[in-house]
């Protein structure tokens, strides 16, 4: 087949994907087999993937958006490149899943105290549903936080007794308090936060960073993410590669996960016997075999499989070297604390962040499980609070101290408030709270933010925003402003749409947080 | 050239034609003397008149084309036939220069009725109607010679036809260029004028926005309050510095010495005041009784809103400015510090250049990348942001050798990503030469306090980062003092890697 079309002298006619990757109009074979192709591969992707989103994002390609829009008419020798001179290299997402209470954390409501166990007035409630899990309760009785605030350093941020270390670092901070969502549960919450949309299939911030930057570090995935072991293992909510997946995005800009115990990336290591020499030449083999199916189909998933290979072989150096932390110095233990010793507990996941960012990864992602506190929260809380307060203050500390906060984002927070009246029975110190979309407080730290920043007021039952409300959706396009990256121009066409992480409804940077 | 009996052959000269060819040129003669007549018994004048005649005055714009086109088409035609291929060419020509001249002469009728009835005057207005009837005169003769050349050779009048055709395109070009400077503005076509082609020209180089301004301030009235001793600070006033530039952009197009549409003009102060047809143009003290004031709030459907025909609209603040400048007198010499309340002026964003443009050293970039393994990055999509040096992937390949070879990159480079590599002190030696050198992360390197010494002089540093180095801090003191440099100097990770 080959043989003839190489002298058909129409083979390239039909052509209008030059110098933007192979597909199969650049192979050369006669033009009525590309078209016979095109509709055999388009039905097959159609029929027999339906469902798995990366199929569309071959035929996206196959209809010529192989590449991010993000660098299309770039001027660029080396590729991928911001829109603007950006502020931040990497950001560390330190995602407290389950969400935590902000009466308790960032933000403040010392009016509280004398309103124990009073009704929530009706008229900051203004008529909103509930969730079923607190609508059959009788009374709203508002529980007051039982911690104590104080405000810390020259900024005179309000910090929760809970975070005491957090609080010696509170300058580096900009608290938003007046965050807001429209999910109600979990998993469409987390999911809107990871990928900006509540319905799972969107690539992650991550994801879009690596599509859109590309790799700082070839030696290792521009996107990590680190589980951490809990503290606290009640209403613990299933995570799962939803959160972290490149969505329609080529599959080589989804987070590769460190696992908290064993290996940290399954089968790294070379089985006994089997040299690195020995595992060269099975990948290269394998990538030969993965040639030949992309010459005769040219479905760019291939592509993207061999980069992975590639991946994995240099993970195998790169990978130990990371989580190698023997030659760290003891001051390093004094930062994060002893837990940092200990494989997968957030401490220990706050120094790999750290040793990430040195190495030049994009985005990291720890998530820290079981702040969904529906009941016992005082008692849960603290635990959560033992378990996070120290490292987050030694990452920020250490980041500060080896200069890489300058240009690395660190966001802290969850998915979305919790109510101020009391899910359940009310004691001054044991309580619960429900989810509460219309308000909750994240921080973010470093890279251009603007910090001692306390951003957005809620009422005085934290129940509705008053000030400077912020979206997700501003969030994600504010974190993608400080990379360099404009929300409306980082695309990818899929489903007849420019897909963007802000999605299609509208999206603000907000400029007030920025230095 | 041509030859003379070309067409003469196949066309006798006969009485009857003889008698038709008269009626043309009769003809053509009262066309031509109707509109040399018409400016001067109806001269544009700056008055607004019949719409109807304003309706088929504003065709003006579409029909000059046609002109334009078909006279420029003629000498292609022309050589066109010198060429045996293009013979059947010439048979043409005739056709399409009376095609060009009647066009001519509809053009610039129509222009005279834009002009007469849109409200234009001016010197230019003028000097672009009289091009155009010579124009219209020009390519009549031309073709009334050309028929001569052909029915009756070279001895005859008919050998001035080259001649005149050359002078119809020249005056072609010549008024065309009058009609671009008065829709586009009298600088428009030598604004981005390349300096050379100026000077070939005699132009005067390029001149700041902000000159006419200052030129405008010495007028008779200035001098006067000057004499007095009104003012004796040479603080800049409010007129020069908010309300002329506004109009610059605004009004002036349409109403300067060559364009004065509505007998008014508002290029200088004097002028601005003594107001057009519709009687003064500012009432000093009273911004609503003032036309101009009146016109530019309108809504921007209104007819008599200004600016007119979609121009840009002045914006919110510079309505406000004139406002506050109406009512304060409308003095032309009030300082800023007069208005205090005015909306400020807008802060234009200043571009800095980080470096120079990399994409003129595009191959230099890719060889030294190809050489070394190693990455140059554009901090962003604007080229003059600089490039990043980044070794992440392959610390170990970065030299002192790699960074000596982007010694003809030098200039472009903003931020090293050194940390990790193998750069010594004598890499350092190489870096003093990147005099754009914004950041610089020497983490975990083996460079050395008095390595350091050699890119002291990097004023443009913003941020060293030493973290994990030999340095002690006895060498540092230079960087120390400097207020605007971040400098990071943890030496705790002894032995990591």
């Amino acid at each position: 087949m080959n043989d003839d079309s190489q002298h058909d002298p129409h083979a390239h006619l039909c052509s209008d994907h030059a110098g933007e990757g192979p597909t199969v109009w650049d192979l050369p074979v006669p033009l009525s087999l590309k078209q016979e192709w095109l509709r055999l591969e388009t039905r097959r992707h159609f029929l027999g993937r339906t469902g798995k989103a990366l199929a569309w994002a071959g035929l996206a390609s196959i209809l010529g958006r192989s590449l991010p829009t993000a660098f299309a008419g770039a001027t660029s020798p080396a590729g991928l490149v911001p829109n603007f001179a950006p502020r931040a290299k990497r950001a560390i997402y330190l995602f407290m899943a389950g969400a935590p209470s902000q009466l308790e954390t960032w933000d403040y409501k010392p009016g509280l105290a004398s309103m124990f166990d009073q009704d929530l007035p009706e008229s900051v409630r203004g008529g909103q549903v509930l969730t079923g899990m607190t609508s059959s309760q009788a009374r709203l009785p508002v529980a007051p936080s039982p911690f104590g605030f104080k405000q810390y350093g020259k900024a005179g941020h309000w910090v929760s007794d809970l975070f005491p270390w957090t609080g010696k670092v509170a300058d580096e901070l900009t608290v938003i308090k007046s965050l807001y969502t429209e999910a109600i549960n979990h998993e469409p919450a987390i999911l809107q936060l990871t990928t900006g949309n509540m319905f799972s299939g969107k690539p992650s911030i991550g994801s879009w960073l690596s599509y859109g930057l590309g790799a700082v570090n070839d030696e290792l995935p521009s996107f990590v993410v680190l589980t951490s072991k809990m503290p606290v293992t009640k209403n613990v909510q299933a995570l799962s590669n939803r959160l972290w997946s490149s969505g329609f995005l080529s599959p080589e800009h989804a987070a590769v996960t460190l696992r908290p115990g064993g290996d940290p990336v399954l089968y790294l290591n070379n089985p006994e016997g089997v040299t690195r020499d020995v595992r060269r030449a099975m990948i290269d083999g394998v990538n030969a075999m993965n040639q030949d199916l992309f010459e005769r189909v040219g479905d760019p998933e291939i592509n993207a499989r061999i980069a992975q290979y590639e991946m994995a072989f240099r993970m195998q150096t790169s990978v130990p070297e990371l989580t190698d932390v023997s030659n760290e110095p003891s001051s390093t233990w004094d930062l994060y604390g002893e837990k940092a010793k200990e494989r997968g507990t957030f401490a220990y996941n706050c120094l790999m962040a750290r040793r990430l960012a040195e190495r030049g990864v994009r985005f990291t992602q720890i998530f820290l499980r079981s702040w969904d506190t529906h009941g016992d929260l005082p008692g849960r809380i603290r635990l959560l609070a033992e378990d996070s307060d120290r490292p987050t203050y030694g990452l920020l500390t250490d980041l500060r101290r080896r200069g890489l906060l300058d240009d690395t984002l660190v966001i802290w927070g969850g998915e979305f408030g919790r109510t101020v009246y009391s899910q359940g029975g009310l004691k001054p110190d044991n309580f619960g709270r429900d989810h509460h979309p219309r308000c909750f407080s994240m921080w973010m730290a470093g890279a251009g933010m603007k910090p001692g920043l306390s951003y957005g007021e809620t009422d005085d039952f934290s129940y509705n925003i008053t000030r400077n409300p912020v979206h997700i959706r501003d969030l994600h396009a504010t974190i993608l402003h400080q990379f360099g990256l404009d929300h409306n121009k980082l695309t990818f066409k899929f489903q007849g749409l420019d897909q963007r992480l802000t999605g299609v409804l509208p999206a603000k940077v907000i400029h007030d947080l920025l230095a | 050239m041509r030859p003379p009996d070309d067409f003469a052959a196949s066309e006798p000269d006969q009485p009857t034609q003889r008698g038709s060819r008269l009626v043309v040129v009769l003809l053509g003669l009262i066309v031509v003397g109707g509109l040399a007549a018409a400016p001067m018994v109806w001269p544009a004048d700056g008055q607004d008149r019949s719409t109807l005649a304003l309706f088929f005055g504003r065709f003006h714009p579409l029909i000059l084309h046609f002109p334009i086109a078909l006279l420029a088409l003629v000498p292609v035609l022309e050589v066109g036939g010198l060429f045996s291929r293009g013979r059947h060419l010439w048979a043409s020509v005739g056709f399409v220069l009376w095609l060009a001249t009647f066009s001519s002469i509809l053009a610039t009728l129509l222009g005279w009725l834009l002009a007469w009835a849109g409200g234009y005057s001016g010197d230019l207005v003028n000097a672009h109607m009289w091009s155009g009837c010579t124009l219209s005169l020009t390519s009549m003769l031309a073709a009334l010679l050309r028929r001569t050349l052909v029915t009756r050779g070279w001895w005859s009048p008919g050998f001035l036809y080259p001649p005149t055709l050359v002078a119809a395109l020249a005056l072609l070009g010549w008024t065309a260029h009058q009609g671009g400077q008065l829709t586009h503005g009298e600088k428009y076509l030598e604004e981005h004028m390349p300096a050379p082609l100026r000077a070939w020209l005699g132009l005067p180089p390029v001149e700041k926005r902000s000159k006419p301004a200052t030129a405008r301030k010495a007028t008779a009235e200035t001098a006067v309050e000057a004499a007095r001793g009104s003012f004796a600070t040479a603080e800049i006033t409010f007129f020069e510095d908010r309300i002329m530039p506004a109009m610059d952009r605004t009004c002036v197009t349409c109403h300067n010495p060559n364009k004065v549409k509505g007998g008014l003009r508002m290029d200088t102060f004097a002028e601005l005041m003594k107001g057009g047809d519709s009687g003064p143009t500012i009432v000093p003290g009273d911004a609503a009784a003032s036309e101009l004031y009146r016109r530019i709030t309108l809504p921007h459907d209104d007819e008599e809103f200004m600016p007119s025909g979609g121009k840009k609209p002045l914006s919110a603040d510079e309505t406000r400015w004139i406002e506050l400048w109406i009512e304060a007198g409308a003095s032309e010499i009030a300082g800023l510090s007069a208005f205090g309340e005015a909306p400020p002026k807008p802060v234009v964003a200043e571009v800095v250049l980080q470096a120079p443009d990399y994409r003129d050293r595009i191959a230099v970039l890719q060889a030294w990348e190809k050489t070394w393994g190693l990455r140059l990055v554009p901090v962003s999509q604007t080229a003059t942001d600089g490039l990043i040096v980044r070794t992440a992937s392959a610390p170990s390949r970065c030299t002192d050798d790699a960074l000596a070879a982007l010694a003809p990159l030098a200039d472009l480079i903003v931020d090293a990503e050194l940390a990790r590599t193998a750069v010594t002190d004598r890499g350092l030696a190489a870096i003093a030469a990147w005099t754009n050198l914004r950041r610089l992360d020497l983490t975990q390197t083996a460079v050395t306090s008095s390595g350091l010494s050699a890119i002291a002089p990097l004023t443009r540093l913003e941020l060293l980062n030493l973290t994990a180095t030999g340095v002690q801090e006895a060498g540092l003191e230079s960087f120390r003092a400097r207020t605007d440099l971040k400098l990071y100097v943890e030496h705790a990770p002894a032995g990591a890697r």
